[in-house]
């Protein structure tokens, strides 16, 4: 049944497929940018941000290979005796944690990203189908009030609900005849109570895209599915889901790609030895390396591994988005 | 249109887990609001979690706010970041992102890549702060905007938006004489208008939250944004920032609010603005907006 | 940024060495506004300082430019302040100002090891203008400042100190059970357990396991928390490797079986809202959460009976309990481009000069003009009052922007003062009174072994980048043990596990940095 949609892409894509210029040579190419000049003149001043501004400083990039300190300048980021080639990369790579640090990673991500993707998606399905429209701003307006609060504040709101000295969760718990629990050193629920909070706090924000998205559906679209006697499940299934696929795909692909990301000051303000096991992150080892000293150098190395790594995984991403017939990345 | 029992009982369903929903966001924003106006006696001896204050006291406020003008001027350079950062955020997004929504265009992958390739690989604060200096925005204003002035995520998500636009309607706008000027502006920013706004609340938000830049970048009081005065103030109030705390740390604060107080009145102060944006941005996810402009 | 090319790390450390006495004299001024009426004889140096504010935009203008004239004809210097921002960027905006060297610069604080290179000796400095600095500190904390070649790289800010661990007990619930505060740790678990049976909500709380090692370790190793030369191949070991700590160990997994350590102690929980529970029977940590957090609560609750005091010293099975605590090696530094680096010196010795029974200069730096900012209510006694409570919003006050000797010395003498409240009355802060009566108390704690070593830790971090990794793994290991998710029988499995992450390494460059000081 999501075949009105796939129809009107494949038929886009075939559409499309002859606009390729490349093959076409010089003269063609030139013709085209002729045509569109006014779209290049568009174009060229945001263009020139992203020399100045973003290509330029990526020098910076190199002192990664570097034992670099600041105090020397930016001329020493091009002097070939600061160079220390992949050492920083090896040391990562040679720590005892490192495993335990990408995995933990990795799965955190993956949780975060399994169960905090779809919920926002869900609450904008059912923001969207409320009649009432002052219930429904209230209900968007106060769902992303949590994004609001700094991750210090957040944290500190968690270790009051989950302390044993008289957090409310506890208080609950024993005032039903059990015992109170220290949650946050519990290795087995540390990771459920990163992911829970980071839903709490960023669902209702992340709905946002998607009610945009849902406010250019045609809304002929809902009378047709009406008329052939689709219920508001079904309306939901058949129309607005896959009339906002467009944005779901994107948003997706961007989350893969921050995959390596998976909540450095949150992870920080909540963790402690107890559950380092199973909590400390890429960028939690980065931090403690990065303690004593100045590792600028370490800490660009690192940064540069989960880049290309983000890289990689965008890319997989786009190409699985493309071959399922979604618009992706290019 | 009548609705069926099916249909009814699905929105009172609906509404009611959505009202459950909104509880577990409100209450501890509630919370929030509540700690931030009670008194150190009141929080000495309420539980952790305070729900309503016995004797509401606005002393964290007046300890925030009553900093006299450097509050006041630091509200309105974070207000002018704000308007000038989104504004031509969006200036300089939306023509890009609308340049690499046409399919065929010449290079546009090539040209996509050329940004896509910024989200992930930065230089770091070093060469970025030199380049800031070399360029002479070493404390300016403008040292808050033009280094942050494109999010590439944000542009590529925008592109996405306007990809879904139907091509026929540029089509039908040219045959009708349009110049591509008056496609862009009367054919897709209309269109566009629920992901620009969107995108735009990002903007604001962002800006509205940024202090490292202006941290690093700015030495000059009066040209501070709210966010890292008030991280300043909260810094010192809550008198967590010292291994020794001697001497000097104890005769700022002789009297103080409790430090949790004084945290949570901070979140309020920079909540509440940046909230008052949204119900403008909500009016334009009102199903039906694509409806109304096409045939108008 | 300059174009021209840069020396090394090393060509900077050499240069430095040669020109240690001749940079002096060499740093050239550049010609300044003289001030008004003085005939223009003589340049007035201007400096710069980097330092962290309360007020994030400084404080009132007109207060801070009078502070500024009064410091300037007492010592001929002119002040000026770079504000730091809050926080973590207090570092990186500190890092690019040292960096960049186009904005000025002249006093900084931070580790000296990390700064080697760029900042200048002090010797000649305050041999020839910081007579009453050098006079100001105990030849231990210039220990502190100097390399094992005997070259000073700053004034202190941290060294040693004796006031920052006591074990704290509940003094009312001690008083119901007829007990005084204890004196040997049998006395302080049978103390705790008195109150335990009265009041089932008792917990002990240790603020992490560094805080706890500080209080408790030297009752069952000979080194306390500290570490140690192994007498049986002569290296330095770390503390957990002591003899003893596995005593300690099951001491404290016994306390963890019991429900007697609080369930979150190694979790760094909030503390402030933990002491306003009224649980904690017996408190493990770091003093200020009781001078400053417990004594806020107090008052503000209105607190009569409920209170907290702490045991002096406690004597275990192997001695004395407490560690005492070492310090760093923060100080502050004179970075090599300073223009006027002897102003600097002079400004601060200015501070120093008035010694520990006249903090006037102190007061000076930190709250403004006397008789317009404060006044001295008493001199002899030492009451002072403020005209400006404390609370005064930034805009209304000096911010005490030119005070350059926070830390130990000045700031630790003037913690003497007393201050004359609206009402007439006089109190002594309960965190000054405490500092200023055990800063320098050290009989009650052991010594560090190595207490007088400035480590430089990022030479060792360069040497061996698995550092951080071996401490997390001692730390989290530890822990486990503690709460028994590892049971002690493990112990030599552990020891295996450390040699595998490096302790050989981590015990060779400790050694040899020991070593340097202690041939």
């Amino acid at each position: 049944m999501q075949q009105p949609l796939g129809e009107q892409i494949r038929v886009r894509l075939e559409a499309d497929a002859p606009v390729f210029a490349e093959k076409k040579g010089f003269r063609e190419a030139w013709r085209q940018i002729k045509r569109d000049r006014f779209l290049y003149a568009l174009a060229a001043l945001p263009l020139l941000y992203f020399v100045v501004f973003r290509y330029l400083p990526m020098v910076g990039l190199i002192i990664a290979f570097q034992n670099y300190d600041p105090f020397l300048g930016i001329g020493a980021m091009f002097s070939l005796e600061n160079f220390v080639g992949f050492k920083h990369f090896t040391n990562f790579f040679d720590s005892i944690f490192f495993w335990n640090v990408v995995r933990n990673t990795v799965l955190i991500s993956f949780y975060k990203l399994l169960f905090g993707f779809p919920l926002p998606i869900i609450l904008a399905l059912l923001i969207n189908e409320v009649r009432i429209t002052v219930f429904q701003r209230t209900v968007q307006t106060i769902s992303y009030l949590p994004h609001f609060f700094s991750m210090v504040v957040a944290a500190g709101i968690v270790r009051a609900m989950l302390t044993p000295q008289g957090g409310l969760l506890n208080q609950a718990i024993v005032a039903f005849g059990g015992e109170a629990q220290a949650f946050l050193t519990d290795p087995n629920l540390f990771r459920s109570i990163l992911v829970t909070m980071d839903i709490w706090q960023q669902a209702g924000w992340n709905s946002i895209i998607f009610l945009a998205a849902m406010a250019t559906i045609n809304p002929e679209m809902y009378e047709a599915a009406a008329m052939d006697g689709a219920n508001r499940f079904q309306r939901m299934w058949y129309v607005t889901l896959p009339s906002i696929s467009f944005a779901i795909v994107i948003i997706l692909i961007f989350r893969i790609g921050g995959m390596l990301d998976a909540g450095f000051e949150q992870i920080l303000l909540l963790y402690s030895p107890s559950v380092y096991s199973v909590s400390d992150i890429i960028d939690t080892y980065v931090y403690r390396a990065g303690l004593i000293g100045r590792q600028y150098s370490f800490g660009a190395a690192v940064g540069l591994f989960k880049s290309v790594l983000a890289l990689i995984l965008m890319y997989m991403a786009n190409k699985v988005a493309q071959y399922l017939g979604q618009e992706g990345l290019w | 249109m009548k609705l069926s029992r099916g249909e009814k009982l699905f929105d009172w369903i609906n509404i009611f887990v959505l009202a459950i929903l909104t509880l577990f966001f409100l209450i501890p924003f509630l919370s929030v609001v509540s700690t931030s106006l009670v008194s150190g006696r009141e929080y000495a001896l309420r539980g952790l979690f305070i729900l309503y204050p016995y004797r509401p006291v606005l002393s964290s406020y007046d300890m925030l706010l009553g900093q006299g003008s450097i509050v006041v001027n630091a509200y309105i350079v974070t207000v002018a970041r704000v308007v000038v950062g989104t504004g031509l955020g969006l200036a300089f997004t939306f023509p890009l992102a609308y340049v690499l929504s046409k399919r065929r265009l010449y290079g546009r992958v090539p040209i996509t890549m050329f940004i896509f390739f910024t989200m992930l690989f930065h230089g770091g604060l070093i060469p970025n702060f030199v380049l800031v200096e070399k360029i002479r925005l070493l404390d300016s204003f403008w040292s808050m905007i033009w280094p942050v002035l494109i999010n590439p995520w944000w542009l590529l998500i925008m592109r996405n938006f306007m990809l879904a636009i139907p091509e026929e309607l540029e089509e039908a706008a040219i045959m009708d004489g349009a110049s591509p000027l008056v496609v862009l502006l009367r054919v897709y920013l209309p269109l566009s208008m629920p992901v620009i706004a969107t995108i735009g609340l990002w903007y604001a938000v962002f800006h509205w939250n940024q202090w490292f830049d202006a941290a690093i970048y700015i030495n000059d009081p009066k040209k501070l944004p709210l966010q890292l005065i008030l991280r300043g103030i909260l810094e010192y109030g809550t008198g967590q920032y010292s291994d020794y705390s001697g001497l000097a740390e104890m005769t700022e604060l002789t009297d103080p609010p409790p430090a949790e107080s004084l945290k949570a009145a901070m979140i309020v102060i920079t909540t509440l603005p940046i909230l008052m944006i949204y119900p403008f941005i909500q009016r334009y996810f009102v199903r039906g907006i694509m409806l109304g402009s096409i045939k108008g | 940024m300059t174009t021209q090319s840069r020396p090394t790390r090393r060509q900077f450390l050499q240069g430095v060495g040669m020109a240690a006495t001749g940079a002096v004299l060499a740093a050239c001024a550049p010609p300044v506004a003289a001030p008004a009426g003085d005939g223009g004889a003589m340049e007035t140096p201007e400096i710069w300082f980097g330092t962290t504010n309360p007020c994030p935009g400084g404080g009132n203008p007109e207060r801070t430019d009078a502070v500024r004239q009064l410091i300037l004809e007492e010592t001929g210097v002119l002040v000026n302040t770079n504000i730091l921002p809050p926080g973590a960027a207090a570092t990186e905006k500190l890092n690019l100002l040292l960096a960049s060297g186009t904005q000025p610069l002249d006093l900084f604080v931070g580790n000296w090891p990390d700064f080697k290179g760029i900042t200048l000796p002090m010797d000649d400095l305050l041999d020839v203008h910081g007579a009453d600095i050098l006079a100001g500190h105990s030849d231990l904390d210039w220990r502190m400042m100097k390399d094992f070649e005997g070259t000073t790289w700053g004034y202190p800010r941290l060294g040693l100190m004796g006031h920052t661990h006591f074990p704290y007990f509940r003094t009312d619930w001690l008083d119901e059970a007829g007990l005084e505060i204890p004196d040997t740790w049998d006395g302080m678990e049978h103390a705790y357990e008195a109150m335990k049976e009265m009041h089932d909500e008792a917990v002990i709380v240790a603020m992490g396991r560094r805080h706890l090692m500080y209080n408790t370790l030297g009752a069952f190793t000979d080194h306390g928390f500290s570490r140690w030369i192994d007498p049986a191949d002569n290296m330095l070991k770390p503390p957990e490797l002591q003899p003893g700590y596995q005593d300690w160990l099951a001491k404290m997994n016994e306390w963890w079986d019991n429900g007697w350590l609080q369930r979150e102690s190694f979790a760094n929980p909030d503390y402030r809202a933990m002491l306003k529970t009224l649980t904690i029977g017996v408190w493990l940590g770091w003093y200020s959460r009781m001078t400053i957090w417990w004594d806020q609560i107090r008052r503000d609750a209105g607190y009569e009976k409920e209170d907290y005091d702490f045991a002096l010293k406690i004597t275990g099975p192997a001695g004395v309990a407490k560690t005492n605590n070492a310090g760093s090696n923060s100080a502050y530094m004179i970075p090599r481009k300073s223009n006027h680096p002897e102003a600097v010196i002079k400004y601060a010795n200015w501070i120093y000069e008035d010694g520990p029974d006249d903090v006037t200069n102190y007061l000076i730096a930190s709250w403004g003009v006397p008789g317009e900012d404060w006044e001295w209510v008493d001199k002899e006694g030492k009451v002072a009052r403020l005209h400006s409570a404390g609370s005064t919003v930034c805009e209304e006050k000096y911010s005490r922007d030119f005070q350059i000797t926070l830390g130990l010395g000045p700031e630790t003498w003037a913690t003497a003062v007393k201050l004359q409240q609206d009402d007439g009355t006089i109190e002594w802060n309960r965190h000054w009174q405490h500092i200023n009566t055990y800063w320098n108390q050290y009989d009650g704690g052991r010594m560090p072994v190595d207490f007088d070593v400035p480590y430089d830790r990022t030479a060792i971090r360069d040497a061996f980048p698995g550092e951080p990794d071996f401490e997390r793994f001692v730390e989290e290991e530890s822990i486990k043990f503690i709460t028994g998710a590892r049971p002690i029988v493990e112990w030599g499995n552990f020891v295996d596990e450390m040699n595998n992450a490096g302790l050989e390494q981590w015990s060779e460059l400790y050694t040899q940095q020991y070593r340097l000081y202690h041939p």
